[in-house]
């Protein structure tokens, strides 16, 4: 960028205070051009620390993200399989809803992913479910995330420990899909065909927006995050015109009784953080915060003290990998030990 | 217009043109045309995310699902996009802003560590404080007000400053005119200018 194009820009703005305050730059200096200089100096000191991306490593990256998308549904779904995802086969609908709460929960002792892939096999084998094609589902176990293609190229990124049901008849009359869990939803626009998360406590339609819905039937109630557009949440147990509209940047919470509220949203790191790698608390129980990082890192993290388990944590966590130089630090955050019994971690008080 | 220069017209025409046949290039499917966009703003547009996101990552990432959607939906793509640089720029101004609507928060996640209490939040300690001459003060001014600005100015700023736009093309990215932009920015400059003085 060249300074005597920018004054250029500049220099003609007459009768400005800085003309005035010639004292403030150095003789012989143009002091329009000083400005400008002074401007672009800071701009520059506030960008983030390092450098953007290698050009050509983002070109490589945009067309392999381009390459997923198109290879839609199926090649998403065979690239994943054995790795990320764990395809459960398909099944009817009505059964396995409280399921994943109990593979949850397998999982979280579970060491390693291979293990968890097994476990979770066996587990469905042995449980009631009525083997058919109505259905496809796709589960994550604690500590996996992954991304699934829509075929009507609706993206999802459904966090740790969910499933996202999909109809094999999805798309035909509307686009409807049933979560247990965590996923955010950037939707395209059909106008003919609404686009309807179903949960176990709410009813979320919408048209074409983007929109994080939480809905873990373990803890109760469903939350909707919405980032752009605009969605209508409605509660299971009221009726469809009870339905509430949520817009951009608010949020709607239907707890378990079927009461609705919309709230602003103060903070969005809250509620899609978990996109970025991020996990915030506010203010949060420490025995919930510790359930939280249990899914997160698929790891079991326990608690016994009942006094610390409700001191309140106000904390953010970078990142998805556990290390015990993490374990060290969150001890430190949260004043607390942290120590290690077979596969799990327990939190401690501090000895005095 | 008859006081432009010739060549000066030309070009701007030649400009029109080109961006209209890359446009025509994408909505045909033309992987080239597209890349060739995307090498072409890329960097740009990613230094303008990161003055939202404060990390090059989450910029890149911005920019990235810019294009993807862009690609995804390009046969809905309308020719007449007066100039792709300030479509690309409010593009990724408005996801910015979705995805960051308090840029303190951000501050606060942005550290090394992967666990931070919220007290461990740092302040910007950039430049030691030892000897600060005048003109460093004046600098620490200009900082300051610089992130006090109004989003919207500040943005303008940055346009105009580092990217080097028009009052067309920032009325554009803005959606304000390009009168509005011109205000826009003067009121900040006279705001940075009076920081100079104190």
């Amino acid at each position: 960028m060249s300074l005597t194009r920018l004054s250029y820009y500049y220099g003609t703005s007459s009768g400005s205070p800085f003309m005035t305050s010639d004292n403030l730059s150095p003789p012989g200096l143009d002091p329009e051009r000083e400005f400008v200089d002074q401007v672009r100096q800071v701009l520059e000191s506030q960008l983030p620390k390092g450098k953007p991306a290698n050009i050509e490593k983002s070109v490589a990256m945009l067309h392999a993200k381009i390459a997923t998308l198109e290879g839609a549904d199926r090649r998403v779904f065979e690239a994943d399989e054995g790795a990320e995802v764990l395809k459960l086969g398909v099944y009817k609908r009505p059964s396995a809803t409280r399921r994943l709460s109990d593979l949850w929960m397998w999982a979280a002792t579970a060491v390693t992913t291979a293990v968890v892939l097994f476990g979770a096999v066996s587990m469905w084998r042995s449980s009631d479910i009525s083997w058919n094609t109505d259905v496809r589902d796709y589960t994550t176990a604690a500590g996996q995330r992954t991304q699934i293609r829509l075929p009507d190229n609706t993206l999802v990124e459904l966090n740790v420990a969910s499933q996202l049901r999909v109809p094999n008849d999805f798309g035909e009359r509307d686009r409807r899909v049933y979560l247990n869990g965590e996923a955010r939803f950037v939707v395209i626009a059909d106008g003919r065909r609404p686009f309807i998360v179903e949960t176990e406590t709410a009813t979320v339609e919408d048209l074409a927006t983007v929109f994080n819905v939480r809905a873990y039937s373990q803890s109760g109630g469903t939350s909707v995050a919405v980032t752009e557009g605009r969605v209508s949440v409605a509660a299971r147990l009221s009726a469809w015109d009870d339905r509430a509209v949520v817009d951009a940047n608010e949020v709607a919470v239907v707890t378990e009784d079927g009461a609705t509220q919309v709230d602003r949203m103060l903070d969005s790191m809250q509620h899609i953080g978990w996109t970025r790698e991020v996990l915030q608390f506010t203010d949060t129980p420490l025995n919930k915060v510790l359930a939280e990082l249990s899914r997160w890192y698929g790891v079991d993290f326990k608690i016994r003290d009942d006094e610390l388990a409700h001191n309140r944590v106000t904390m953010t966590v970078r990142g998805t990998i556990l290390t015990s130089r993490h374990i060290s630090e969150f001890a430190e955050a949260i004043d607390a030990r942290i120590i290690q019994e077979d596969n799990s971690f327990v939190v401690v008080r501090l000895r005095r | 217009m008859g006081s432009l220069p010739r060549s000066l017209g030309k070009s701007v025409d030649a400009l029109m043109t080109d961006e209209r046949q890359i446009i025509s290039a994408i909505k045909m499917g033309d992987k080239n045309a597209f890349e060739m966009l995307y090498r072409t703003h890329f960097t740009g547009l990613a230094t303008f995310a990161a003055r939202y996101t404060l990390s090059w990552e989450e910029a890149e990432e911005i920019v990235q699902d810019i294009f993807i959607r862009l690609w995804i939906e390009r046969s809905s793509l309308i020719e007449d996009i007066r100039s792709i640089k300030s479509y690309l720029y409010r593009a990724v101004r408005n996801a910015a802003l979705n995805r960051v609507r308090h840029i303190t928060t951000i501050t606060r996640i942005h550290t090394s560590s992967s666990f931070s209490t919220s007290a461990a939040a740092r302040p910007n300690e950039e430049e030691p404080a030892d000897v600060k001459l005048e003109i460093e003060e004046v600098r620490e001014n200009v900082k300051h007000e610089l992130s006090n600005l109004p989003e919207r100015q500040r943005a303008a700023i940055v346009l105009r400053y580092e990217h080097e736009m028009t009052y067309v093309d920032i009325g554009r990215a803005l959606d304000i005119s390009d009168v509005a932009a011109r205000k826009l920015i003067r009121k900040a400059e006279e705001r940075l200018k009076a920081s100079l003085q104190q």
